[in-house]
């Protein structure tokens, strides 16, 4: 079992005073709150940092932690094992059906199940908990999980099956995790930032009480051509001055296969041409917006330089018409 | 083995009953009722407390603000700031992303 540095988790020395603790508690709880931070890892960090606030911040936890972190045997590998007929002087027995799920295996060896759930300590376990005990029929709570979607998935609607981690309440109450396989259909048309619901497949209801329900939050991965937003969808076309100038056929890809498409003589770059029911589908469909971008050949034969120098020769055409008139 | 369910799509502005809310998560009425008079969160039916609705979207606020609150220790006036702010933020996140990716292309 890994040794967990309480200390180094909150950043402080192990002579810090216990102002000290809770003004770096409060710190790095707003830097790390779930809701707060835009971290990866925010929400780990954030009960890691719960577990060690729920050690350091309680007087007696933190000597005991203090004793055991000078005596705590290491292993080859420098694992830790508490000394051996260690039991601890604050030891919580949990008779309530309360969760310490949430804390690591190290706290659970020193302090045993359910120690984190006295008053005064990280709320968020708390209440995490309590959601699952309150009232004697309750419904379950609601659980988020995020899905990550690519926009061809998005376009024509998927099967995926998502892996989750449910908990479990046994009769005494008590709360254990499993994992669960879940087959979701993915309606075709989901945008990013939307919600699918599914009912009853979330935290499992108290004394018979409904189970809340599973809400999965959709995310829409990058596409490397096109852009999104809600239900349009961009995409830059590059085209050749001649064509800008002169107006061409091109061909753009579609979610739906490649269309043709006529761009007008003498087109700008950055003009915006919509493709109507070409974007993700829906009840109005998006559209598809196609944006002019003009692009240069690498390298030009001798005749195609020549030709751009008569071009020049003979236009009459001021590129820069506007900056005449401001000096 | 996997199950397969019935999926919906969530509609942000659906209602649900402040008893409904309170029923599915950890709000309480009196939480609720502050949030709502700091303008934290939109209510749809204004006349009594029982004919309260609130959409999908402030469902979601609500508890964002009970989390902030019970682990921040934040008060009332400090959440409606904090989730305008966080909202602005996330708005301007998102936009900047669509922005960077659209001139990545156009540069690229």
């Amino acid at each position: 079992m890994e040794f967990k540095d309480y200390y180094s988790i909150m950043g402080l020395e192990e002579s810090a005073s216990e102002a000290e603790i809770k003004k770096a508690y409060r710190r790095l709880a707003r830097k790390y709150h779930p809701d707060v931070s835009k971290e990866e890892d925010a929400e780990q960090k954030f009960k890691e940092l719960g577990e060690a606030y729920a050690v350091l911040g309680d007087l007696d936890k933190r000597a005991e932690y203090d004793q055991l972190k000078k005596m705590g045997g290491r292993g080859q590998a420098g694992e830790f094992t508490p000394p051996p007929g260690w039991t601890s002087g604050t030891h919580f027995r949990s008779t309530e059906g309360m969760d310490a799920g949430q804390f690591s295996d190290f706290f659970e060896s020193v302090f045993g199940r359910g120690a984190g759930f006295h008053e005064g300590q990280h709320a968020y376990q708390r209440e995490y908990n309590a959601g699952h005990q309150r009232g004697f029929s309750a419904r379950g709570e609601d659980v988020h999980h995020r899905l990550p979607v690519y926009l061809e998935q998005a376009y024509a609607g998927a099967e995926q099956v998502l892996t989750l981690r449910v908990p479990v309440v046994d009769e005494q109450g008590m709360v254990s995790y499993r994992e669960r396989k879940l087959k979701v259909k993915i309606p075709a048309g989901v945008t990013d930032g939307q919600t699918l619901r599914l009912r009853e497949q979330g935290a499992p209801g108290m004394g018979g009480g409904k189970a809340g329900d599973l809400l999965i939050d959709i995310q829409l991965v990058p596409h490397p051509l096109y852009t999104v937003t809600g239900k349009d969808i961009s995409l830059i076309a590059p085209v050749a001055p001649w064509e800008a100038a002169l107006g061409a056929k091109i061909t753009v890809p579609t979610l739906s296969g490649s269309v043709r498409v006529t761009l007008p003589a003498g087109s700008e770059a950055g003009r915006r041409l919509r493709l109507k029911e070409k974007g993700l589908p829906g009840d109005p469909a998006g559209s598809l917006y196609v944006v002019i971008k003009i692009v240069m050949p690498d390298s030009y034969s001798e005749q195609e330089r020549k030709l751009w120098e008569e071009l020049a020769s003979i236009s009459q055409f001021r590129a820069r018409a506007e900056w005449e008139n401001a000096s | 083995m996997s199950d397969s369910v019935q999926v919906e799509i969530v509609d942000p502005e659906g209602a649900l009953t402040l008893d409904e809310i309170c029923e599915c998560s950890p709000l309480d009425v009196d939480f609720v009722v502050s949030c709502v008079e700091y303008g934290i969160a939109e209510v749809q039916g204004k006349e009594t407390v029982q004919s309260w609705h609130f959409s999908f979207a402030s469902v979601q606020r609500l508890q964002k603000a009970r989390r902030l609150q019970r682990d921040l220790g934040m008060d009332f006036a400090g959440l409606s700031m904090v989730l305008e702010l966080l909202d602005d933020r996330e708005e301007m996140r998102q936009r900047v992303a669509v922005l960077e990716r659209r001139l990545r292309h156009w540069e690229g």
